[in-house]
C-alpha cells in the first residue's frame, strides 16, 4: 500500500500542490493495526522536514539512507533556501540546491562562491535574491541575473566585485535592470560610481516600473542628481516624450560623497511618491557652499508631506565635519510640512540648537523614532515638556550630546513604550539616570557607553527592566567594577538579556566574568575588549558555563577578547572544541600567539576569527556589507551599531578624553 | 466528548449535532460536527451519504487516546502549550492521524511543532526520535560526516 501525500505549498498566494509519495512498503503503516509508531511513513517525514531549516534538512539526511533520499527530495521542491550562517564553498552547496521549480526565496553567504555557482544559485523561479559577500563575483552575476531570473521581486546583491582582478560593466547592470522587469526592490550594497559615471546615468531608464525601493552602498551626489533630473522636466506639458527616472520610488537609501542642496532638490522634486529617504554622506574634504546642505535645501525636503521617514547623516568616517550651513531656520522650514514623520535621523547638525529639535518634536505628532548625532547644541530642554506632547516614542538614540544631563533622561522616562534607549557617549549621565531608565516596563536594548554610571546605580534596572532587556552596553563606564555583576544579575531568574558589552571597563577582572558564567544566562554575544584585568580564568569559566542540561554549557555565538590584559596561551586551549560549541565570531589579539591562533582559526573553519581589532560584526554578512549599511531597522539597531563601530576610529574625535585612552599594553 | 443519555438529548435540543466515530480500539466517541468537519475523509462521507449520524463511522487507524488528543487541540484552537506536554509518542500519533484523518491545519501544526523540536538537534535525537535505524556502512557515515561537518557543529546535544 503507497500513502500519498499532498503537499501544498503556498507561495505568493497561490496554492501549488505536491505529490510525494511514500517510498517501498516497509515503511508503510498497516492497514487495519493501530498506526505503527516504528516508522512513519516518509511522505509524513517530508511534512515535517519541509519546515525544517537547511541546517536540520542536512542533519535528518545523515541518519538513514531512507531519510537522505526524502531529503533530497525535499530539495528539489523546497519554496525557500536560507543560508546565512555560514559560508558555504561551491562543493557543499552545488548538491543542495538542484533543479528546483518552486524555489521563489534564496538568501545565501557568497563569501566563498564565484562565477561558477551562478549556475546552481539562479534559478528562473526565483522571487527574491539576496546574496552577501560576493566579493569574488564579477559583473556577470547582474547580468545573468537579468536574463535567468525573469520573474525577480526582491533582489539584494552585497559587496560585488570587491575584490581585486574582478568588475562590474555598465552593460551587466543595464542587463539586470532590463531584464527584471518585474523589480520591485533593489539594493546594491557596493560601491557603484566605480561603473557608473555620471553619463550613463541613463541606463536606470530600462528599469522595472515596478520599482518601489532603491538602497545603493556608494554613489556619488553629481550621479544622483543628473539621474533624476529628467523627472523635473517630464512635469512639463512641451515634454511628454521624456521617460521619468524611476518615478514609483517611495524607499531611497543612499550613500553619497556629499549630500548637495542640487540633490535634495532633485530627490524632492523628482520623486513624487517618496516616503522613506535615508541619506548619509562621508566627506573627504571640508565641503564648498556649493557642494554642501544649506537651509535653502532643507526647505526643499519633503514638498508634498509624504515622507514618513527620513534620515539625513554626516560620517565623521574621514574627517571630523559637520552640516555647518544649516542651523535652527532650516529646521524651522522643514518641519512645517512633517506632520506625517514617523522617524527622523539628525546627525551631525552641530549648528541647531533646542529650538530647532523641540520642534521637529512638536510639529511631527506621529514619531515614534528619534535620533540625534553629534547634537552639540542639543539640551535637556528639549525634552523637558515631553509628557505634555502626545508622543509615544518608541526608540531613542542621543549619541555623542554632550550637554545632556539626568534631567534629559527623567524627561524621557515618561515615554513608557520606550524599547530602544541609546545614550552613548553623553558623559554627564550618572545613576539619577538609571533611576528613571528603571521605570521602562518595555525596555529591549540599552546603550550607556561612556556614561558616569557606578555598580550602585545599576541596581535601579532591578527587577523590571533587566528581566526585559535583551541587549545592554556599558562599554567604558569606567567607574563600574566586578560588583556590577552582582548589581545586575544577582538572584535573578530568567531573563531575556542576551547581548551584553563589558568592554573597556579597566576594573572588571576574572572575578567577576566568573560571577557572569555562574548566573547561567545563556547570552549570545559578550564582548569584553580591552579589560586589562580579564585573562585565561574568565575563558575557562566561560567555557564550563552549564546552561540546563548542555554538556558543555556555553550558548555564546560571539565573544570579543581583544587586547584583554590576561589571556595567555592556555586561553586558546579553552577555545577549541568541544567548547563553545556555538561560537561563531571570536576576537582575539593576533600577535601576541600568531601561531596558536592559526591553529585555532584551522581547527574550527567555520569561525571567524578577527584579531586585528576589529569589531565582530553579529552578523555572518557583516564583514563586507556591513561598510554600507545604515541603520534604520529597529530590530538591527544594536547590530547596525556595532556595524558603524567597525568603521569609526577607535580613537575618538573632539579631543575628549575617549574611553579608549587605556590600551593595554 | 462522550456524553451520558441526558446530555445527550440535551444536546439536540441545543441542536449542537455529534458524530459518532469507532476508535481502533473500540471505543464509541461522539464528537462535535465543527470538529468533525475538519475530518476531511469523515465530513466527505457524511457529506455524500447524508448518514444517520448515530451510527459510528469507523476509524481503523486511530487510537481512542490519540482522538482525544485531537478533539482537545481542535477545541483549544491549537495551543502551543498544551502541544508541549505530548510525549514523543504522542507527536507521531497525531502527526500519523491527522495525516489519515485529512486534517490540513492540524496536520500543518503538528508537523510545525515536530519540526520545531528537531530543528538542529543533533543526529541521534533525531534517529531516536524516529525511531531509525542507521543504515549507513562506517565509509558511507565518515564521507557523510565530513561533508556536513558544518551542520554537526551547530547542533545541540540531547
Amino acid at each position: 500500500m503507497n500513502v500519498c501525500l499532498r503537499i501544498i505549498i503556498i507561495e505568493g498566494g497561490y496554492e501549488k500542490s505536491v505529490s510525494v509519495c511514500g517510498m517501498g512498503s516497509k515503511e508503510e503503516m498497516g492497514g487495519t493495526e493501530e498506526a505503527s509508531l516504528d516508522r512513519l511513513p516518509s511522505a509524513l517525514v517530508a511534512t515535517v522536514m519541509t519546515k525544517l531549516d537547511i541546517a536540520s534538512i542536512c542533519s535528518l539526511a545523515s541518519t538513514s539512507s531512507t531519510f537522505r533520499s526524502c531529503a533530497r527530495q525535499i530539495l528539489s521542491f523546497l519554496p525557500s533556501f536560507h543560508l546565512l550562517d555560514i559560508a558555504p564553498t561551491g562543493d557543499l552547496l552545488g548538491p543542495l540546491l538542484p533543479p528546483n521549480p518552486h524555489l521563489t526565496t534564496l538568501k545565501v553567504d557568497c563569501s566563498r562562491l564565484d562565477d561558477s555557482a551562478i549556475a546552481f544559485l539562479l534559478k528562473p523561479s526565483l522571487h527574491e535574491i539576496s546574496l552577501h559577500n560576493c566579493a569574488d563575483f564579477s559583473g556577470r552575476l547582474l547580468s545573468e541575473i537579468g536574463s535567468r531570473c525573469k520573474d525577480l521581486r526582491s533582489l539584494y546583491l552585497g559587496s560585488v566585485a570587491e575584490r581585486r582582478g574582478r568588475a562590474i560593466h555598465i552593460s551587466d547592470l543595464e542587463e539586470l535592470l532590463g531584464g527584471c522587469s518585474h523589480l520591485e526592490a533593489l539594493i546594491l550594497m557596493f560601491d557603484v560610481s566605480l561603473f557608473l559615471r555620471h553619463n550613463f546615468a541613463r541606463v536606470w531608464a530600462s528599469a522595472s516600473g515596478k520599482l518601489t525601493s532603491l538602497e545603493i552602498g556608494y554613489i556619488s551626489s553629481v550621479t544622483v542628481t543628473e539621474l533624476l533630473s529628467p523627472n523635473l522636466g517630464s512635469h512639463l506639458p512641451s515634454n511628454p516624450v521624456q521617460p521619468s527616472i524611476l518615478p514609483r520610488i517611495q524607499k531611497l537609501c543612499l550613500n553619497v560623497d556629499y549630500i548637495t542642496d542640487a540633490m535634495i532638490s532633485t530627490i524632492s522634486k523628482g520623486l513624487m511618491f517618496l516616503t522613506h529617504l535615508d541619506l548619509q554622506d562621508a566627506p573627504l574634504i571640508e565641503p564648498r557652499i556649493t557642494f554642501d546642505l544649506t537651509n535653502a535645501g532643507l526647505q526643499q525636503i519633503n514638498q508634498l508631506g509624504r515622507l514618513k521617514h527620513l534620515s539625513l547623516v554626516r560620517s565623521q568616517e574621514f574627517l571630523i565635519t559637520y552640516f555647518r550651513r544649516v542651523n535652527d531656520l532650516g529646521l524651522l522650514l522643514m518641519a512645517d510640512k512633517c506632520a506625517n514623520i514617523e522617524s527622523i535621523c539628525l546627525g551631525g547638525f552641530c549648528r541647531v540648537t533646542d529650538t530647532g529639535f523641540k520642534t521637529i518634536l512638536h510639529s511631527c505628532t506621529r514619531l515614534y523614532k528619534l535620533k540625534v548625532t553629534h547634537g552639540t547644541h542639543l539640551t535637556d530642554l528639549v525634552f523637558h515638556d515631553i509628557s505634555a506632547t502626545s508622543l509615544t516614542l518608541t526608540h531613542v538614540s542621543l549619541r555623542w550630546c554632550n550637554l545632556l544631563t539626568n534631567h534629559a533622561v527623567l524627561s524621557l522616562a515618561s515615554n513608557k513604550e520606550l524599547k530602544i534607549l541609546d545614550l552613548r557617549d553623553c558623559r554627564s549621565l550618572g545613576d539619577e539616570a538609571l533611576q528613571a531608565i528603571g521605570t521602562l516596563p518595555r525596555l529591549k536594548i540599552l546603550l550607556l557607553d561612556g556614561s558616569d554610571i557606578t555598580d550602585a546605580g545599576l541596581l535601579y534596572l532591578r527587577p523590571s527592566v533587566i528581566s526585559s532587556l535583551y541587549a545592554l552596553s556599558l562599554r567604558g563606564c569606567k567607574r563600574l567594577t566586578d560588583k556590577c555583576i552582582t548589581a545586575l544579575f544577582n538572584g535573578c531568574c530568567v531573563m531575556e538579556l542576551r547581548e551584553l558589552d563589558l568592554s573597556n571597563l579597566p576594573n572588571l577582572s576574572d572575578n567577576g566574568v566568573l560571577l557572569l558564567a555562574k548566573s547561567r544566562i545563556p547570552f549570545f554575544e559578550l564582548r569584553m575588549r580591552q579589560c586589562p584585568l580579564v585573562g585565561d580564568t574568565a575563558v575557562m569559566a566561560l567555557a564550563s558555563m552549564l546552561i540546563d542540561e548542555a554538556k558543555h554549557g556555553s550558548s555564546l555565538r560571539m565573544l570579543d577578547l581583544y587586547n584583554c590584559g590576561g589571556i595567555t596561551a592556555l586561553a586558546f586551549r579553552w577555545l577549541k572544541k568541544p567548547y563553545f560549541p556555538k561560537l561563531k565570531w571570536l576576537g582575539v589579539t593576533g600577535n601576541v600567539n600568531r601561531d596558536i591562533v592559526d591553529a585555532l582559526a584551522r581547527s574550527r573553519p567555520f569561525l571567524h576569527v578577527a584579531c586585528h581589532g576589529e569589531e565582530l560584526g553579529a552578523d555572518p554578512y557583516a564583514t563586507s556589507d556591513g561598510l554600507y549599511t545604515h541603520d534604520y531597522d529597529d530590530v538591527d539597531e544594536f547590530k547596525k551599531w556595532l556595524l558603524e563601530n567597525g568603521i569609526d576610529s577607535d580613537f575618538e574625535e573632539i579631543g575628549d578624553a575617549g574611553n579608549n585612552d587605556e590600551m593595554v599594553v | 466528548m462522550q456524553k451520558t443519555e441526558g446530555e445527550e438529548s440535551k444536546a439536540e435540543n441545543e441542536e449542537v449535532k455529534q458524530v459518532t466515530l469507532m476508535t481502533s480500539d473500540g471505543v464509541k466517541m461522539k464528537v462535535e460536527i465543527s470538529i468533525v468537519y475538519e475530518m476531511e475523509i469523515v465530513r466527505s462521507f457524511i457529506e455524500v451519504n447524508d448518514a444517520d449520524h448515530s451510527v459510528p463511522f469507523p476509524l481503523p487507524n486511530v487510537s481512542s487516546h490519540t482522538l482525544d488528543l485531537i478533539i482537545e487541540l481542535v477545541k483549544n484552537e491549537y495551543d502551543d502549550e498544551f502541544m508541549k506536554t505530548f510525549s514523543h509518542d504522542e507527536l507521531k500519533e497525531v502527526l500519523v492521524a491527522a495525516n489519515y484523518l485529512n486534517m490540513k491545519t492540524l496536520l500543518d501544526f503538528i508537523a510545525t511543532a515536530i519540526a520545531n523540536l528537531l530543528e538542529k538537534k543533533s543526529v541521534e535525537f533525531i534517529r531516536n526520535f524516529f525511531n531509525i535505524v542507521n543504515d549507513f556502512t562506517p565509509e558511507e557515515e565518515a564521507e557523510i560526516r565530513k561533508t556536513n561537518e558544518w551542520v554537526f557543529q551547530d547542533l545541540d546535544e540531547d
